[in-house]
């Protein structure tokens, strides 16, 4: 049942309402097993939200008196303290804003580099042009994992170390951002490059007034999965970032988690706070957000 | 793919007329410009560390005394290969991806072919599957330890409630890695219901419809049809996942640091161990370059199965 491909419901449906007068009824009535599993489901997949913002509102010794029953669930006795506590044992808003300045600057600086090389690759024709795309191409496979320590060594040569630099700079060109948009490009109408240019537009020009207008889906998915990766990353931060000051909220909520394992409802209004911004950019852009996860599959 | 792109230079070329050598002089220019940035930044950052890293993992270098590195041959990859630690890290991060990634590309099909029925509220579900996917590693990490718990955890509360015996999850070497696969299904799987459920629109109705008229049954469609129509999204999920899974990093190092008794230590958390914490750059270089390797092993192998009939 919970397998079926969608024109077998259809095709029943569609049966039965030639036979009976009831059909919606009926056809609710068959849905029924099918909305049972999502439902139960939804809980499966909810419940460590629903823990998470409930948590954050009680103190911390009901939070785990709470764990056995329904209760865990439900802010009682109600207690936002927590969120002021929080702020007051570490400084959250330096790390936010940390976080914020890192992830929109290599989102900005990212969207331009990345764009205008794309754009290059699939406008215009300059010498090269194949052998450096197919050198791009094949970077594709480099794992960071596998890289991380030489960067470190560099950024470490640059004097980088505790800086913003070292958590923006070697994120701005990235590989496959390049190929999506390189892709989208091609996709667009070639008469309007073409005309402009014979208009006599330079290059530049049409990339600004022309192309770049026209690449808004583009922009957003590179900006959405840009924006996913630099404000959750938390590998790169650990390694380069020892200073308090420079913290991300990510690297600041393992410690605080490291430090205070007994605090859950401290430790949980940190969790929401640093997880709101995500949820709130997923919950307005969920069109995009789909769709780009849907896109970096498709292209592959 | 390029064929157009020709064809329209050579035109705005003809065009031109007899300034047809600035022209292309002008365009040279112009293109070489443009991709300088990001040239520039590749090679930088993605460029030279790789090739470094095979040249470090041939030396003895050591953060704290780079001046003193001297070239010392394979002797990283023998002393690696020796290592019982290396082993371990490996066969744990093969554990990891031999059951994850089968069950999460499983569940993601499940997932999808529930969602891609016309029902009332699909999004709602759909938002509610793919809603960890926002989360960071760190923050789901941090919740599920406190689930695990052993003393005052929920699930050991909920078997208590339930009537059955308490477990031990993160604090033992056979169950913490099990308890933190189950943790990163539930984080990712949304992630590739979403990429199948793309797929499974992509399926034209058509071949339905005709299998229907044939008399074929729900499961002999589903087997028939969506199966092989999906393959190349499969060969993606499957790959993409895998080579995830090869990188667990952060689960470990939030809940278990790689115990108890090296039980969940993986390849990257030893490379980071190793590499960050002991300073040992030459040894941890010789293990980054066999994961990359790994990865380009695997992605190789893709490129043979899935069929390139698209792009």
């Amino acid at each position: 049942m919970a397998t079926q491909p969608i024109e077998t419901l259809e095709a029943g449906t569609w049966r039965r309402e030639r036979t009976a007068g009831g059909a919606r009824h009926r056809r609710v009535l068959a849905q029924l097993p099918t909305y049972l599993i999502l439902l139960l489901l939804s809980l499966l997949f909810l419940f460590p939200w629903l823990f998470m913002f409930a948590s954050s509102l009680k103190p911390s010794g009901r939070v785990l008196a709470d764990v056995g029953s329904a209760l865990a669930f439900w802010p009682t006795p109600f207690r936002p303290e927590n969120y002021q506590d929080v702020f007051a044992r570490v400084p959250l808003e330096r790390y936010l804003l940390n976080s914020f300045f890192v992830t929109t600057a290599t989102l900005v600086c990212g969207v331009f580099v990345n764009s205008l090389a794309a754009y290059a690759f699939a406008i215009m024709r300059f010498r090269g042009s194949d052998i450096l795309f197919a050198l791009f191409v094949s970077l594709l496979i480099v794992p960071f994992e596998a890289i991380f320590l030489p960067l470190f060594l560099t950024v470490n040569a640059l004097g980088w170390l505790n800086s913003y630099q070292a958590l923006i700079v070697p994120f701005v060109a990235n590989v496959l951002y390049i190929f999506l948009f390189r892709q989208f490009f091609l996709g667009l109408p070639r008469d309007l490059v073409e005309s402009a240019r014979i208009d006599g537009a330079s290059y530049f020009r049409i990339y600004r007034t022309i192309v770049m207008p026209l690449s808004v889906p583009i922009v957003s998915t590179v900006a959405i999965l840009e924006f996913l990766a630099r404000w959750n990353d938390f590998f790169w931060p650990l390694i380069t970032i020892t200073d308090d000051d420079k913290y991300t909220a990510q690297l600041g909520l393992a410690f605080l988690f490291g430090g205070e394992r007994t605090q859950w409802g401290i430790v949980m209004a940190g969790t929401v706070v640093i997880s709101l911004p995500l949820l709130v950019v997923f919950l307005l852009f969920q069109r995009f957000f789909v769709q780009s996860v849907a896109t970096t599959g498709m292209k592959n | 793919m390029a064929a157009p792109t020709i064809a329209r230079g050579e035109r705005a070329r003809a065009g031109a007329g007899g300034r047809r050598g600035s022209l292309r002089g002008q365009e040279d220019l112009a293109g070489w410009l443009f991709v300088l940035p990001a040239t520039v930044l590749l090679g930088a950052f993605l460029v030279w560390p790789t090739v470094r890293s095979f040249w470090l993992s041939f030396t003895d270098y050591r953060v704290l005394a780079p001046d003193d590195a001297r070239f010392i041959g394979v002797a990283n990859y023998r002393d690696l290969l020796g290592d019982s630690n290396f082993w371990q890290a490996v066969r744990n991060t093969a554990y990891f991806a031999v059951v994850v990634v089968p069950v999460q590309t499983a569940a993601a099909l499940g997932l999808a072919l529930l969602l891609n029925q016309k029902i009332p509220l699909r999004s709602f579900f759909r938002t509610v599957f793919f809603s960890p996917v926002v989360l960071s590693m760190v923050v789901v990490a941090v919740l599920w330890s406190y689930f695990y718990n052993p003393s005052q955890g929920m699930f050991n509360e909920i078997l208590e409630n339930l009537g059955l015996p308490r477990q031990r999850f993160l604090t033992s070497d056979t169950q913490a890695m099990p308890a933190i696969m189950v943790m990163s299904v539930w984080q990712g799987v949304g992630f590739q219901m979403v990429i199948y459920l793309a797929g499974l629109q992509a399926i034209p109705q058509y071949l339905y419809e005709a299998a229907a008229v044939d008399g074929a049954n729900a499961w002999q469609r589903f087997v028939g049809i969506t199966i092989p129509q999906l393959r190349r999204t499969t060969f993606f999920i499957v790959v993409v996942s895998t080579i995830l899974a090869l990188k667990l990093f952060t689960q470990v190092f939030v809940m278990t640091k790689g115990g108890p008794f090296g039980s969940t230590r993986t390849i990257i958390y030893m490379l980071w161990e190793e590499g960050l914490n002991f300073r040992n750059t030459g040894y941890s270089s010789a293990m980054a370059v066999l994961f990359f390797l790994l990865v380009l092993a695997i992605t190789l192998i893709q490129r043979r199965f899935v069929p390139q009939d698209e792009d």
